[in-house]
């Protein structure tokens, strides 16, 4: 289950009434590449992104993650198989502590009975691993800090630790950046930095600049397809992928 | 009348601690699932049923009383998947609509195996008669039963507040995507909160049966009161369903005990019989309206969920 594994989407196509959310999308993201995704607002990022979690089924195509098909698993068994994922918006649960959060998320999913009823904190070793991972996000030092007292950007630096600590094969960013102040997205950058190579990340993010700065591959998706994957410099240089960003932002 | 006043109150806190234990399965689910159960009085006639008929079986009154507890846990699961797990997204009025149609069906189930007449059984031998207690004497059972619900209720806080299923039971009422996207299936833990709620009320319907008679029926008197204990408690809140618990069976307990008396002071005694009892059945309700005027969330809301 642990160590890091592949990505693959295969012709993935989701229809919703008359539109093509998702048009034949297809790539193989390999293990330890920081993929990104971007395009603009509406491109089907998100349709994109809910087919991968498996919040939504694809009506074409299939997903695998190493050589496994999941494309009809749901989101409770892709998680079991090591798919991890933040949200846009941070899923941070305000009544716990960060502690108790990244213990939680790391304890989550496994199925023994007597687990259950354990005490959540009880487990030495699994403490001195989640202490350890929000070490590695820089919320070292409010372990004991309820969710409630962090600031935005402190809960996306948690989210991305509840992530990393069930040492996911695939990892989902979906905007780790939106909403953050400079300083915040420039820790998270710092952050995301550290990880490449250890974990294989489909990052989406609006911050070009970081999204330029970090990514192994950017693919570049709009109205539903992807019009383009490449290397920073294939991007920034490819003609189809300014005509789509017209109006929106400017590539730099 | 120290004996009889500290009598009525063990009295009253015995009755409280009974309504706590009732409400707090029913408001578990309502405040963590958002969900209104009516059948909640229903398992706990189930949990009376189960455990007399146990024990008229022969069974001694400790494993009969587990017997009925988990058989009713049993009955919880089959009823959240069968009925209550597709209600979750309809609104209240029809988790009100067929929660009374499980009460409507359950009296008539239990007419039909038991009769309509009730049953009856024992406490305990060990427990069965009165202790000294400082002096003046109270029964032991009733002692027991302060002492499991005190202890229940405190296995049910940690439960809840310090163990991985109690917090995921938390977290997933107000974050279901994250824990979903954890590994953890709220479906499965939907139902068990479901059937844990069935189990206590199963737990306090065993617990009153050698005190009152155990007949169909007796579920709806005793949701009505846990209801209140959950409006005056706050929703959700196990700490306020303790408190409003206590406090509503105090009062109920020491009005009936002593407000005849009291209105006798000043009035004749036969307006003091007549209003006096009435006054006391009333005052839980009256607490009620009182805590839903002045505050509208309960004594103690559940915070920060």
């Amino acid at each position: 289950m642990s160590g890091i594994a592949s990505l693959e989407l295969r012709g993935l196509v989701k229809r919703f009434g008359g539109l093509l959310a998702t048009d034949h999308v297809s790539v193989t993201i390999a293990e330890g590449e920081l993929f990104a995704l971007i395009g603009p607002n509406g491109a089907g990022k998100s349709t994109l992104i809910g087919q991968i979690a498996g919040e939504l089924m694809p009506d074409e195509g299939e997903i695998l993650i190493g050589d496994q098909s999941i494309t009809g698993w749901g989101v409770v068994a892709r998680a079991r198989s090591g798919l991890g994922r933040t949200f846009q918006i941070a899923q941070t649960i305000d009544a716990f502590t960060t502690l108790e959060s990244v213990v939680l998320s790391r304890r989550s999913g496994s199925l023994s009975p007597t687990g259950f009823f354990a005490p959540l904190l009880g487990d030495k070793e699994i403490l001195d691993i989640a202490r350890e991972t929000l070490n590695v996000v820089g919320l070292g030092e409010l372990t004991q800090l309820r969710v409630d007292r962090l600031s935005h950007g402190e809960r996306k630096q948690l989210e991305l630790a509840m992530a990393l600590v069930r040492q996911p094969r695939v990892l989902l960013l979906d905007e780790p950046m939106a909403g953050m102040s400079p300083g915040e997205s420039e820790t998270m950058a710092q952050l995301l930095s550290e990880l490449r190579g250890k974990c294989t990340i489909v990052l989406i993010e609006h911050d070009m600049d970081v999204v330029f700065k970090l990514a192994d591959r950017i693919g570049v998706l709009a109205s539903g397809a992807l019009i383009a994957i490449g290397s920073a410099d294939d991007i920034r240089n490819n003609p189809l992928v300014r005509a789509s960003y017209l109006g929106e932002e400017e590539i730099t | 009348m120290t004996t009889l006043i500290i009598t009525q109150v063990l009295n009253g806190l015995q009755f409280g601690l009974m309504l706590f234990l009732i409400a707090t399965g029913l408001t578990l689910i309502l405040g963590i699932m958002d969900f209104v159960n009516l059948a909640h009085g229903s398992l706990y006639m189930m949990g009376a049923y189960a455990t007399a008929t146990l024990v008229a079986k022969g069974m001694g009154f400790f494993p009969a009383l587990l017997g009925g507890v988990l058989a009713t846990f049993a009955v919880g699961v089959v009823i959240e998947v069968v009925v209550v797990r597709k209600l979750y997204r309809r609104d209240h009025l029809d988790h009100v609509l067929a929660t009374f149609g499980i009460i409507l069906a359950f009296n008539e189930v239990v007419r039909i195996i038991w009769g309509p007449v009730g049953l009856t059984f024992d406490p305990p031998e060990q427990f069965a008669d009165s202790v000294d207690l400082l002096g003046f004497t109270y029964p032991a059972y009733r002692l027991l039963v302060i002492g499991m619900i005190s202890l229940v209720g405190a296995g049910l806080w940690w439960l809840v507040t310090r163990t991985r299923i109690g917090m995921q039971i938390r977290a997933g009422a107000t974050h279901p995507e994250i824990v979903s996207a954890l590994g953890v299936n709220i479906r499965a833990l939907k139902t068990t909160l479901f059937a844990l709620g069935a189990a206590l009320a199963a737990f306090s319907g065993a617990l009153i049966g050698p005190l009152r008679s155990v007949q169909p029926g007796m579920g709806e008197e005793v949701l009505i009161q846990a209801l209140v204990v959950i409006i005056v408690g706050g929703i959700g809140a196990i700490r306020g369903a303790l408190v409003a618990g206590i406090l509503l069976g105090l009062l109920d307990t020491l009005g009936r005990a002593f407000l005849p008396l009291m209105i006798s002071r000043f009035a004749n005694p036969e307006v003091a019989q007549a209003v006096g009892p009435a006054l006391a059945s009333m005052m839980i309700y009256l607490t009620m309206a009182l805590v839903l005027v002045f505050k509208p969330a309960g004594l103690l809301p559940a915070t920060g969920k």
